[in-house]
């Protein structure tokens, strides 16, 4: 076992990342070593990255274990970049964490001076000069590219700059020129977050913390309102909204709402919101209070300004459309999409798998598959009940059966109708069915089948209930 | 003295009354009117059918699909259909590929599934104010749904004017606030002409035990396939005759 990372009061004492536990221990018996765990490791970074969504919404995580927010155009908000800055360092400190920060233009530059250089922020021109004197590493290089440099004696950063571009390219790959344009900006770095960055969001930073559901609310009001103004700006409406409040103690909670289609009316979406909000107010824990709040807008299509009927609302289409629309949202966001459906067909003689329920919200790929011309019942069973039948013919229909410890006298029957396995599909679906639609003398109309052909796929056939008729 | 001033009070009551009952309708446009045996069923109502036990759901659930789909022949309206998730594998789960029969166009229709009865109710009222027709099926007696619940449903129907289908069982008789309130029981199906063992039209045993306006009836009541409505059947060969639970029934058999 060897030490992976150690705190500042061990490096001083002299022990190194590499060592081996064993040496360490045996320099300092009371050295405290915990098993590092990779998976909880990276889990809780990502939280730890979430939670500093609340700087802006631009959060993007390294494989290599640094973390960039994206503070352009958010210093307004928090009053510069110090100020960032310094509540970013208390906010980790307050966490257990040690860490290096620094703002700089662009993300390589940023990288640089908290590997290499004096943590702090890089003032408006004098990035190119703060990164001059950091070593060659410090540009993110590969290590046998920084190796190859140092052996020809390119030390630092500021050496490249006014080096000819053109041999720098040819002996060392695009990739040299490419690190140095990322860090002094004037070549792209996309940054991937760690949760996509919604075009459209409004947000509030409260003075003092809330924890109660009539408080969030009464602050997501104003809000939704926000980004309605900046959706009709642009004529847009958004599939899907969301709301981060994040705790105090750098938690976030998040609660997704889905639309049917592009929406953006306040009401309608503070109804969404407030509902789900209603869901969770038993079991959320507020912690120490919400300290910052933000409503973003994601999965933006256009939606164009209409005009409302004056008077006539019974006869407006557009407008019934929209209600409708507005009602599924609501179902589905309060019970579950998966509990808000409609029924799709398949192409098949199956009866289980001929109609099938597909979310309101998000539906599976329309089919232009219409049921049958078969009389089938109108609710099934999930699964077929096996009953006792007695039948007058080995193959013909049941003249009594026995279902759930009731007997039935049958009056009248229709049948067989033959549903057999599908010779394409993959699965089996078993042996042959023989349905019939039956009659009892009180009247009851039900849907039986005897399983198996008989005499060739089996002697002694079963017979099971698997549906109602009206 | 005190003997006119009373019938003068009475009779103000009794004119206040009758604006606020007028009002109720005024405000929608009866241009469809769904009949279920010689009465019409308002829009903007609570309508409840109630089967016997478990076994007579699915009648009711017919009853009510024959009715949506006369109905929706007439203007296409959304069908809200509410049920329990924990009912399924005791009673069957909705099925698309039947619905057709009954001119329901599965295209219109949103299956709701609610995890229990407190959320069936709020879905139900969701749905209630919203101008569609609603089919609320709730098999298990509960507490929740009481004159409270029912009247709830009632006035938010009154206000969109949706028709909504309560389906409940009749062990469960607490009162309700329905405008009309109807027991479904099974009938024998008519004799098909073209083979005499085989099953004919779909038939119900309606009775209609509740109705705001008064009146009473018994009807058979029959599912004509091709020209897409309900109509009441012809005397049935086996003996289940239409009858009358009281003398007056006919009389005044048509409101609303």
């Amino acid at each position: 076992m060897r030490i992976r990372a150690l705190d500042e009061r061990a490096a001083a004492l002299g022990f190194y990342a590499g060592q081996a536990l064993a040496d360490a221990r045996a320099i300092e018996p009371k050295l405290i070593a915990v098993e590092t765990d990779e998976c909880e490791e990276t889990e809780s970074f990502l939280r730890l990255a979430e939670s500093l969504m609340r700087y802006s919404p631009v959060v993007s995580v390294q494989a290599t274990g640094e973390l960039f927010i994206d503070i352009t155009g958010c210093q307004r908000l928090f009053g510069g970049e110090e100020a960032i800055l310094n509540d970013f360092r208390q906010r980790i400190a307050r966490a257990g964490y040690s860490m290096r920060a620094a703002v700089a233009d662009t993300a390589g530059a940023a990288w640089a001076l908290a590997r290499y250089g004096c943590p702090g922020i890089a003032g408006e021109s004098g990035q190119r000069a703060a990164i001059a004197s950091l070593p060659i590493e410090a540009l993110r290089l590969p290590p046998d590219l920084s190796d190859r440099l140092r052996r020809l004696g390119l030390k630092t950063i500021g050496q490249l700059y006014d080096m000819p571009r053109s041999p720098l390219t040819a002996r060392f790959t695009k990739v040299l020129l490419s690190s140095l344009g990322q860090a002094l900006g004037t070549e792209a770095e996309p940054l991937v977050p760690v949760i996509p960055a919604p075009c459209y969001y409004a947000e509030r930073r409260l003075a003092e913390p809330v924890s109660t559901i009539e408080a969030i609310k009464s602050v997501l009001a104003p809000l939704a309102r926000e980004l309605n103004e900046q959706l009709v700006r642009d004529a847009a409406g958004a599939r899907r909204f969301e709301l981060a409040l994040f705790r105090v103690d750098n938690e976030v909670t998040r609660l997704g709402i889905g639309a049917s289609a592009p929406a953006r009316d306040p009401a309608h979406v503070m109804r969404l919101l407030s509902n789900r909000l209603d869901d969770i107010r038993d079991d959320h824990d507020a912690g120490f209070g919400y300290e910052q709040v933000r409503l973003s807008a994601f999965d933006v299509r256009p939606l164009g300004v209409r005009q409302r009927a004056a008077f006539d609302l019974h006869s407006d289409r557009e407008a019934q459309e929209e209600a409708l629309a507005e009602l599924k949202d609501r179902l589905s966001n309060r019970l579950g999409a998966k509990q808000v459906r409609r029924v799709g067909f398949r192409n098949t003689h199956l009866p289980e798998r001929a109609a099938f329920f597909t979310p309101v919200v998000n539906p599976a790929r329309p089919s232009d598959v219409s049921p049958g011309q078969q009389p089938r019942p109108i609710k099934l069973l999930p699964r077929p009940e096996e009953i006792e039948a007695l039948a007058e013919v080995p193959d013909g229909p049941p003249i009594r059966f026995k279902w759930r410890r009731v007997a039935y006298a049958v009056a009248r029957a229709n049948g067989p109708e033959r549903i057999a396995d599908e010779w394409q599909g993959k699965e089996t679906a078993g042996p042959t069915r023989d349905y019939y639609r039956v009659e009892t003398s009180e009247g009851r109309r039900y849907w039986l089948f005897r399983e198996g052909l008989y005499g060739a796929e089996t002697t002694s056939p079963r017979w099971f209930l698997h549906g109602f008729f009206a | 003295m005190q003997a006119i001033a009373r019938r003068t009070e009475l009779a103000r009551l009794r004119r206040r009354i009758a604006d606020i009952e007028k009002r109720e309708f005024t405000s929608l446009p009866c241009t469809d009117d769904l009949a279920c045996g010689p009465v019409v069923l308002a829009r903007g109502a609570v309508h409840e059918l109630r089967a016997g036990d478990y076994r007579d759901a699915p009648t009711a659930l017919g009853l009510a699909l024959a009715l949506a789909g006369a109905a929706s022949a007439r203007r296409a309206t959304p069908i809200i259909w509410i049920g329990q998730a924990r009912e399924a594998f005791h009673e069957g789960v909705a099925y698309g590929c039947g619905l057709d029969f009954f001119s329901v166009d599965s295209a219109l229709c949103i299956f709701v599934h609610a995890r229990d009865a407190r959320g069936a109710l709020w879905a139900a009222e969701e749905a209630a104010r919203h101008d569609a027709l609603v089919l609320i099926e709730f098999w298990k007696p509960h507490k929740l749904l009481d004159l409270t619940a029912t009247r709830r449903l009632q006035l938010c129907a009154e206000g969109s004017g949706a028709r909504l289908f309560l389906l409940r069982d009749a062990r469960d008789d607490g009162p309700s606030a329905a405008r009309t309130l109807w027991r479904v029981a099974p009938a024998p199906s008519a004799a098909d002409p073209l083979d005499d063992r085989g099953l004919g039209r779909p038939r119900w045993d309606a009775a209609l035990e509740k109705c705001r306006d008064g009146g009473r009836g018994r009807w058979v009541l029959e599912w004509d396939h091709e020209n897409r409505r309900l109509v009441e059947a012809a005397p049935h060969s086996r003996g289940v005759v239409p009858a009358m639970a009281d003398g007056q029934a006919e009389e005044n058999a048509a409101f609303a």
